[in-house]
């Protein structure tokens, strides 16, 4: 049988990977809502910005 | 960051032979593989946050606002930066386990992105060049108050002393890394800590908002203008780190509520405490403050932990740029040795004229933000608002000419003339070489402009013209990955 050249292996491995990450309900990579949002664009626009125009 | 960072990739896959080929390489991370739990991603971005490039930051502040403007400025502007920069690429790399420039590829095309390492590398190793003269500037002090008289060419000396020890532990790989970092991470927490504490016991609040900063223009409305500008900078400036932390997150919100947190809150924090040291001390050289805040003693010992953690720095720095160097056809299947080399080759010239380049380090910062702010901004509208935070995977990995992600023989012309046009109007509000502003200026930061008008013109852009690249357009999808770009 012969042997596949190592970017061939290299393919074939990428193309699994794709598939699988492809397939993976979304639910899989962890949940992030509108909650989570709010929470950030408070922490990390909202605040800051009132914060930097106070200090002027 | 350092920790998952190193292994020398010995092969065009950049893995190292004990290593799962796709932690120190190009190709998508599985779920399985990845690392970062909520604590460790944490506890990973704390470390990184608290690097030494926070000295030099709060030194620059130092020289423009006091304390409680620098104090805001910092924290605030950093946690504005990393949000920008950090939404897209932590969400897109964390779902589909990419790599950085990788994840740029939607929005700037095959070849595009490439430009986008261009700008990786200006980053990471203008960061590290900075951080070598450090190296030097501590080597001299060291000796000054060990009673040696030096000179100048001490500084070059010891950035090249640095350069070589990073050299050192480049290519040697994680395990060395890993050794340095669980010594010079701790001890830098302890030193910054420190740092503080003298501040308070021996100076006292009242004294530190008293302190003048050191050397303002005449006005305060352009100084603390320009200190905005450094904390956003400063904060955008994490931009090199942020796909490799967050693809190897395990969940979305352990991809950008570390980062967030660790990156830019408690890194403003860190910076803001160099403010305080460097308005105390009456220096911006962070080398300068430790022997006046702890005495010989203890202020040696700091200094030696601070130029050893500057040589850690550098290693993480030129670690990144040599994996992103991967992305060059020439250099695919080089030797990590040789890549590293080349890394070290822009480093030489803070060598050759380290007070010279020393001396542009704040521009250098804001320079940071007319880099990043408009990747950020066309990547927000790209990935969010243009794609529904939906990527193909195999069009990323094509190198066939056509497919979702081709563009014009490789580039998005739109998305590319976009950074231009940020550029432009950043220097049009503030040129961090010369000094000059504009009077809008002092009311809108000169990041955020060149945030928000590439963003605008390529979501117009888009929508308009190039519609037939957006998702569920026809004509353009390949059948599968045809020539795979690994």
């Amino acid at each position: 049988m012969p042997q596949d050249h190592p970017d061939d292996e290299l393919a074939n491995e990428l193309r699994r990977r794709i598939k699988t990450l492809d397939s993976m309900e979304e639910s899989a990579f962890g949940a992030f809502t509108r909650i989570d949002w709010v929470i950030l664009i408070v922490v990390a626009v909202v605040l800051p910005t009132l914060a930097l125009v106070a200090a002027r | 960051m350092s920790r998952s960072n190193g292994g020398p990739p010995d092969r065009s896959t950049g893995s190292s032979a004990d290593e799962p080929l796709s932690i120190y390489g190009r190709m998508p991370l599985l779920l399985s593989e990845r690392e970062y739990g909520t604590w460790s991603a944490h506890g990973t971005c704390f470390a990184y946050g608290i690097a030494t490039w926070c000295f030099l930051t709060g030194g620059y502040a130092a020289q423009l606002v006091g304390a409680v403007q620098g104090i805001v400025c910092l924290v605030a502007g950093n946690l504005i930066g990393v949000f920008l920069i950090s939404a897209p690429l932590s969400l897109a790399c964390q779902r589909y386990g990419l790599e950085q420039v990788d994840c740029c590829k939607p929005a700037f095309g095959q070849n595009g992105a490439r430009i986008i390492l261009i700008f990786y590398l200006i980053n990471m190793l203008g960061w590290s060049g900075l951080i070598l003269v450090m190296f030097g500037n501590g080597i001299q002090n060291i000796a000054d108050a060990l009673g040696y008289q030096t000179g100048e060419w001490l500084v070059g000396a010891g950035a090249g002393f640095a350069l070589w020890l990073s050299y050192i532990v480049t290519t040697r790989g994680v395990h060395l890394l890993s050794i340095f970092n669980s010594v010079i991470t701790p001890a830098l927490i302890v030193i910054v800590v420190f740092m503080f504490y003298m501040l308070l016991s021996e100076h006292g609040w009242a004294a530190m908002v008293a302190a003048a900063p050191l050397d303002p223009y005449p006005s305060p409305a352009i100084n603390y203008a320009i200190a905005v500008e450094l904390g956003i900078a400063s904060g955008m400036s994490w931009w090199g780190g942020i796909g490799f932390l967050a693809r190897n997150t395990k969940t979305r919100r352990n991809s950008i509520y570390p980062e967030v947190l660790q990156l830019g809150l408690i890194s403003g924090i860190a910076c803001s405490i160099a403010l305080l040291s460097g308005l105390v001390v009456g220096s911006d050289d962070p080398t300068q403050w430790m022997i006046p805040l702890g005495g010989v003693v203890m202020g040696l010992i700091a200094l030696v932990f601070v130029a050893l953690a500057n040589v850690t720095s550098t290693a993480v720095s030129m670690f990144a740029s040599g994996l992103a160097l991967r992305h060059i056809p020439g250099l695919k299947k080089s030797s990590w040795r040789f890549i590293v080399v080349v890394t070290t080759i822009p480093l030489v010239f803070f060598v050759i004229w380290p007070r010279e380049l020393y001396d542009l380090g704040d521009a250098f910062l804001a320079y940071n933000g007319t880099m990043h702010a408009p990747i950020a901004g066309i990547l927000i509208v790209d990935y969010f608002f243009l794609r529904g935070q939906r990527l193909n995977l195999s069009a990323i990995y094509e190198a066939a000419p056509g497919g979702d992600y081709y563009y014009w023989k490789g580039f998005n012309m739109l998305a590319l003339s976009g950074i231009v046009i940020g550029q432009i109007c950043y220097f049009l509000l503030y040129n961090p070489f010369s000094g000059a502003t504009h009077w809008l200026f002092s009311i809108v930061p000169a990041s955020i402009a060149a945030f928000l008008v590439p963003a605008a013109l390529y979501w117009i852009g888009m929508r308009l013209w190039l519609t037939q690249y957006l998702p569920g357009a026809t004509g353009q999808e390949l059948p599968g990955l045809q020539t795979p770009n690994i």
